[in-house]
């Protein structure tokens, strides 16, 4: 379960590329790459384990003049997608 | 460069169907030479060219060992005198990586294949499999082992300024993004060049070693692709053609190739229709 109050934070044993706004993620556990498209790329390099999933929502929110509600919906999936392959870790909740 | 001469290391070879279909071509004798770390297998179609290589790399011999077939060399026979000498073949498993008139082409090409062999023992460039032309002091680079679309077009390709590299390894400086064609720098035995047949036929013009930008990165498809070509894709693709990535290191890796990558044009090259036609635009642009 993700909440709005989870800090997700980047594996520390990812290595990454970034190129034209798409990133490259190696996973030296499985020797997998992933190829991060730009939202996702963004939203991986922004949860570092200091801002919430709620608060980086309101930020991408008012960045891109998008409701709030509607980026709280693709970015908790996305970011469940971005543990779900392990590039993401879920730190502790404030 | 460290090279292992006491150990035996052997480069497997897939059994194919296709490598046992070459293994039915006529095949005179296999040496085995130590290069680059490796105990490489040297298949000759006739006796007269093993022992010329043998006399080229007769230091690198390893006379008691019968390594797998890397490489073959397949010297086509002249049908007539006066008609024109078909030709020769240098194999890597079973795939062409040369075809050429001149026999001591042939075996030229092979130790340029060789010095792309010792690319893997070194940790300061990228050894990577790809076919690579030279055109205008720039490189076009297409990450692949699959060249015969290039071989097929090479006379079309020289007549319009591309010159083809013909070894199927070369080296990418991880800092500079250049591409490195690295010289025939193994020592060989010249006498062994006087046991080549002379005037079999010309040598073709291929690029001299050295360093040259990547102008163009070129991405194989065999099929459209509906997702835009972008250069992390093209990224993720090259990423397994780098033989010594464990030895470079795998961030070294990805920054060296992110290097190349962004500050090349990236195209794709699709494979269908005149494949040839689609060489020349993918190179030459729009």
């Amino acid at each position: 379960m993700l909440d709005l109050e989870a800090r997700p934070v980047r594996e520390a044993r990812l290595m990454a590329v970034e190129l034209d706004g798409e990133t490259v993620v190696y996973d030296p556990a499985d020797e997998g790459l992933h190829l991060l498209d730009p939202i996702a790329s963004i939203i991986w390099g922004c949860l570092d384990g200091q801002v919430s999933v709620g608060v980086l929502c309101e930020e991408l929110a008012e960045s891109f003049g998008i409701p709030v509600e509607q980026v709280q919906a693709d970015v908790v999936s996305l970011t469940r997608q971005l543990i779900d392959k392990a590039l993401l870790r879920v730190g502790e909740s404030s | 460069m460290t090279e292992t001469l006491g150990a035996v290391r052997f480069l497997p070879v897939p059994a194919t169907t296709c490598q046992q279909s070459l293994d039915n071509w006529g095949w005179a004798a296999t040496s085995t030479f130590a290069v680059g770390g490796w105990d490489l297998g040297i298949r000759s179609s006739t006796a007269e060219l093993d022992a010329a290589v043998r006399a080229l790399l007769g230091h690198r011999l390893r006379p008691d060992l019968q390594a797998p077939q890397n490489y073959s060399l397949f010297q086509a026979p002249r049908a007539a005198p006066e008609q024109p000498q078909r030709m020769h073949e240098l194999f890597q498993g079973c795939s062409t990586r040369w075809r050429c008139r001149s026999t001591a082409e042939l075996v030229k090409v092979l130790l340029l294949q060789l010095e792309g062999d010792r690319l893997m023992e070194q940790d300061d460039l990228l050894a990577l499999t790809a076919v690579v032309g030279v055109v205008d002091g720039a490189a076009v680079l297409v990450p692949t082992t699959f060249r015969q679309p290039f071989l097929d077009a090479i006379r079309s390709l020289i007549r319009r300024g591309t010159l083809l590299w013909p070894a199927s390894t070369v080296g990418l400086d991880p800092t500079t993004g250049e591409v490195v064609l690295p010289a025939a720098d193994l020592e060989v035995d010249p006498e062994g060049w006087r046991l080549l047949p002379e005037g079999d036929g010309p040598e073709r013009e291929i690029p001299a070693p050295g360093r040259y930008p990547v102008r163009i990165w070129l991405e194989l498809q065999w099929r459209r692709d509906p997702e835009p070509l972008t250069r992390a894709r093209a990224l993720l693709s090259a990423f397994e053609w780098v033989r010594n990535r464990e030895l470079v290191g795998p961030r070294r890796t990805l920054a060296g190739l992110a290097t190349v990558l962004g500050s090349s044009q990236v195209r794709p090259l699709l494979l269908e229709g005149d494949v040839t036609a689609a060489i020349h635009h993918a190179i030459e642009g729009d």
